[in-house]
């Protein structure tokens, strides 16, 4: 499978390149207020509307800074989703009715990996939700944590949902 | 159930619902002239679309009762039966059933069909059973309709002709003609083709073979027959009574037949222009239960193919539309529009690179404008697809007029104009409640009994007109009728009684705009509940469906000669007028539908139009108190409160309405009037209810659309007009006492009320500003430590339900009492003459009192500052 890598706060992260869409250079975002901390606001992709979240939040409990290496990873819908299942490229997850700006801090690479690759996350991985992990992976002496997309998605509209 | 089972049912709906249209329009039109061969050919094949579907997915019911229908239809069509008005009655009310049963298809199988099944199976039965005697007589025939029938044509019958062939149209009748003689249809047939050609017959050949004897006996068979027998000689030959067959020869020249029966009834047939003689046109028939497609018998006919019904296109009666229209998906048609708009921004980002970069190269700038031509045209295009003509709504309306005037006894004239206006298919869909409930009430309300129409000096005949046009970029819909009008008098009365409004307000009020009172929620004039309006809904939620969808409703009347109700309506929902304003660096979007004005103060000459009502500002404008929050506050942008005295800046205003009630919103920053596009509010945004939408501004960048409605809830702002003007009802009879007081609350059910010249002034409580002491809580405010009571404490009344809520506290006049008063909410404020009932007095009670049909419980103010020294 092949994996996108990026920097949050130092450290390096991965998701299935199938489950986003493309990665975006940072654009103005409109800030909505009463948001809650994660929810850094709203950009406009090509006319497309799409809400913009700190990944930080939950992996480091910390805000990020925002320079010009920064980017907007974005996460696909479920509506794109569908045609990838049909073609039986994912298995049968869930994302967002509409797509999902990630804020990251600097993008890395693309990966080929193995799934046989992929490790358990150690029980000792601090100051990350582990829920929000899917596993480990070693490329070159370096350690990657893959980011589980579809759980990640579910926190955000469950926090938002409990916010109400 | 799979999905694709569910898209299979949701099409059929679809398809069912639009046949069910066909059937209702045409039976309509039957109506008015019942010999229109294509109609009852469209309604009979709608009817038999439904039937095959209802069959597919085992809706028992639904098969049932469109089977009956069918079969009905098909003698008609067959000139078996006569349609007249009573039937098309009755199946009126059978597409009703189906209508029914296709709104809930879950329950569809519970639905009762028996008596209509009944009324319709009566008519066919006669025909089933007919004695010989009842026949019908052919004396002429319509040729042209005689050949579409049998698929057959002129040429192939001249041919024949010239030959010197006599020609024959035969009926043949099971029962009597065959089975009494111990034969069968096939085996007549095959008697004829000894003697000559069948060229046709009426169920076609294989339908015939595949009879069972019983089905045969019941049944009729046409043949269209060439031989050289002569007609004296045919009555033999042929076999059955001279009545029954007519030689086509002489009838060739004849256009027009007439069909007689016994009775004596003469019923003229007439083919119907739209449908073209040529050979694929055939109209397939049933006989019984199995629907039988024409097939050419011999290899000289014309080489038409069966048709397929199923596969054939819904038949609307205007045959010119059927090739020219494609079911698109409405999710794929938004995903084009949305396209078209990414395009376009696209193209605008493009356009400002080529203006900076490339303005020396006259060719990429020739081709960039083409380019931007096009992207605009194609755009212009794809918005144009979710466009629908308003007709889709109207065509209804003939129906539930005429309903309506059959139950309420009332003959009623629609008219309606203007059917090719176009709307957002989103606006088409929701204005269909709104308009059948104007319908009805001008059916109901409006329009006078023949009676009493007769007795003011009009016509008997209601006249009812729909009318859609263009008016300023916008459409205009106006339902008109000339009935008797409304009179304000008595809708002044009834909103008075009802409380929505009070006498004063009323007589201050022109004659026009008392009888918009009947938008006022909950007001309905019938006094009694009809069944077809009136049932407590009425015009207000008429006019909130219309506002929900950006239109505005309004209404004159003139009494004695008439009503119009006129709403304007938005062309598309998806562009709105809006105006962007800003605060602090972030704009937002206000729809222009609820902007009132624009009003700007300068802080230093008109700061007296602001004023101070219990911690909250209020405009004064024209007389009338508005209140006023600062959109700053109210979206929490900032902490920066809005400053009076300082600066010496204009402070901006926008008034907006909600309803009848208007509302102040502070802004920083007024930046224009922007035509946006509607974008949905992100799923990931759903804690904040203050936005209805966002869009993305001519610059790119995204704002946020607000809405007014949930900033006023949240600011507690009364909606309703009722709370504001009417003056609370107070029970009270002899020994009257007339005091100023204020209503609060305590954050329970119980309400309090207290002398307003015992209070000094209203705080706002925030937690953090209460200070213990031991047990006891102090507060500090104007370098003064005041002691803070709370009533539940010193009362046997109820405890708050939460105290962490926001509360007020009241400061007492009494300069040495130190003590102040944690109330939950202010009510009210008002002037009221009361007598006291003692029966609740308790020390720091004085009595109750009924307000508003409420308890309330009257302190006494002075004997709980000594209570809690």
């Amino acid at each position: 499978m092949k994996l996108a890598t990026f920097w949050i706060n130092q450290s390096l992260f991965a998701v299935d390149i199938l489950l986003t869409r493309e990665i975006s250079p940072i654009h103005q975002i409109t800030h909505v207020s009463k948001a809650p901390p994660y929810i850094l606001g709203l950009i406009n992709l090509r006319g497309q509307i799409i809400s913009v979240v700190d990944p930080s939040y939950f992996l480091h409990n910390t805000p990020s800074s925002t320079n010009k290496n920064c980017r907007f990873l974005i996460i696909t819908s479920n509506e794109d989703l569908k045609h990838l299942k049909r073609m039986q490229l994912i298995d049968d997850v869930k994302l967002g009715k509409e797509p999902l700006a990630v804020k990251i801090d600097k993008i890395d690479d693309v990966i080929d990996i193995n799934e046989s690759q992929i490790l358990p996350p150690p029980s000792t991985l601090s100051g990350i939700d582990r829920e929000m992990i899917s596993g480990v992976v070693e490329v070159d002496k370096e350690l990657i944590v893959i980011m589980n997309m579809p759980k990640f998605v579910a926190k955000i509209l469950d926090a938002e949902n409990k916010a109400r | 159930m799979t999905d694709d089972m569910n898209e299979l049912i949701n099409t059929f709906l679809d398809e069912s619902t639009e046949h069910l249209e066909t059937i209702e329009a045409g039976l309509l039109s039957l109506e008015k002239d019942n010999s229109s061969k294509s109609i009852i050919n469209d309604i009979f094949q709608a009817t038999h679309s439904i039937k095959g579907g209802a069959g597919i997915f085992g809706l028992e019911k639904l098969t049932d009762l469109s089977h009956v229908m069918e079969e009905f239809l098909s003698k008609v069509r067959n000139h078996q039966l006569i349609l007249e008005n009573k039937q098309i009655e009755i199946l009126l009310k059978g597409s009703n059933l189906l209508r029914t049963m296709f709104s809930d298809l879950g329950s569809s199988e519970k639905i009762d069909i028996q008596s209509i099944k009944e009324q319709i199976t009566q008519w066919l039965n006669p025909i089933i059973e007919d004695s010989p005697d009842d026949f019908l007589d052919i004396s002429s025939l319509d040729m042209d309709q005689l050949l579409i029938d049998f698929s057959l044509n002129q040429k192939l019958l001249d041919e024949r002709f010239k030959m010197g062939l006599e020609i024959y149209y035969i009926i043949v009748h099971g029962k009597q003609d065959l089975f009494n003689n111990s034969q069968d249809f096939p085996q007549y047939l095959s008697g004829l083709e000894q003697m000559g050609e069948t060229l046709g017959t009426i169920p076609d050949m294989f339908a015939i073979h595949e009879m069972t004897k019983e089905e045969q006996q019941e049944s009729s068979v046409q043949i269209i027959y060439s031989t050289a027998i002569n007609t004296d000689l045919a009555e033999m030959s042929l076999a059955v009574p001279k009545s029954q067959f007519c030689n086509l020869k002489q009838n060739t020249t004849e256009t027009k037949v007439t069909i007689k029966s016994k009775s004596g009834q003469n019923l003229e047939i007439q083919s119907s222009k739209d449908v073209s003689p040529s050979p694929v046109e055939v109209p397939a028939v049933t006989q019984k239960e199995d629907i039988i497609h024409s097939v050419p018998t011999t290899d000289n006919l014309c080489p038409s193919k069966p048709i397929q019904d199923k596969s054939r296109k819904q038949t609307p009666i205007d045959h010119s539309n059927v090739e020219d229209t494609l079911r698109v998906k409405v999710t794929q048609l938004n995903r084009l529009v949305a396209l078209a708009g990414e395009l376009v921004l696209a193209r605008n980002q493009l356009l400002q690179i080529t203006n900076h970069k490339l303005k020396s190269d006259p060719n990429v700038t020739s081709l960039v404008k083409s380019f931007s031509l096009i992207i605009s045209d194609l755009q212009e295009q794809i918005m144009n697809t979710r466009m629908q003509p308003i007709g889709s709504v109207f065509k209804k309306f003939p129906r539930v007029v005429r309903d309506l005037g059959s139950q309420l006894d009332k003959t009623i004239d629609l008219k309606i104009t203007g059917n090719e206006i176009e709307l957002d298919k989103t606006i088409i869909e929701a204005l269909s409640d709104p308009l059948t409930h104007l319908i009805r009430n001008v059916a109901d309300h409006g329009l006078e009994s023949p009676q009493e129409r007769q007795a003011a000096d009009k016509s008997s005949i209601g006249n009812l007109h729909l009318k859609a046009f263009h008016e300023s970029g916008q459409v205009v819909l106006e339902v008109i009728d000339d009935g008797k009008g409304i009179s304000a008098e008595k809708i002044s009365k009834k909103a008075i009684e009802k409380g929505i409004v009070s006498q004063d307000i009323v007589d201050s009020m022109p004659k026009e705009e008392q009888i918009k009172l009947i938008f006022s929620p909950g007001f309905s004039t019938k006094e009694k509940v009809s069944s077809v309006s009136g049932r407590g809904v009425g015009m207000d939620v008429v006019k909130t469906n219309i506002e929900k969808i950006g239109g505005t409703v309004d209404l004159s009347s003139v009494l004695g000669q008439g009503t119009t109700v006129r709403m304007t309506l938005p062309l598309t929902l998806a562009i709105v007028s809006s105006l962007i304003i800003q605060v602090e660096h972030a704009k937002f979007i206000i729809p222009q539908v609820s902007i009132e004005e624009l009003v700007t103060i300068d802080k230093n000459l008109q700061l007296d139009r602001i004023g101070v009502i219990q911690n909250n500002l209020v405009l004064k404008l024209r007389g009338q108190l508005l209140p006023l929050v600062s959109l700053n506050t109210v979206l929490g942008i900032s902490d920066k409160k809005v400053e009076l005295g300082a600066g010496n800046e204009t402070l901006k205003i926008v008034v907006v309405k909600l309803g009848q009630q208007q509302l102040g919103l502070i802004v920083d920053k007024i930046i224009g009037i922007e035509e946006i596009v509607v974008k949905p509010i992100s799923q990931y945004l759903n804690f904040n209810h203050l936005y209805s939408g966002a869009s993305i501004l001519g610059d790119g960048d995204v704002a946020l659309i607000i809405d007014i409605l949930a900033v006023a809830k949240q600011e507690k702002i009364p909606l309703s007009q009722a709370d504001q003007t009417s003056p609370p009802e107070v029970r009270a009879s002899n020994d009257l006492a007339k005091k100023d007081l204020l209503l609060f609350n305590n954050d329970s059910e119980e309400q309090f009320a207290i002398a307003v010249d015992s209070i000094k002034r209203i705080q706002n409580l925030e937690n953090h500003m209460i200070q213990h002491v031991g047990s006891k809580e102090y507060v500090e405010l104007e370098n003064q430590t005041l002691s803070i009571i709370r009533l539940e404490n010193f009362l046997p009344i109820q405890k708050p339900q939460n105290t962490e809520h926001e509360k007020n506290l009241l400061i007492f006049n009494n300069e040495g009492s130190k003590v102040c008063l944690v109330i939950h909410e202010i009510i009210d404020s008002l002037q009221v003459e009361f007598k006291l009932d003692k029966d609740i007095s308790t020390p720091g009670i004085l009595g109750s009192l009924l307000i508003n049909k409420k308890l309330t419980l009257l302190l006494d103010e002075a004997k709980i500052y000594e209570m809690a020294n």
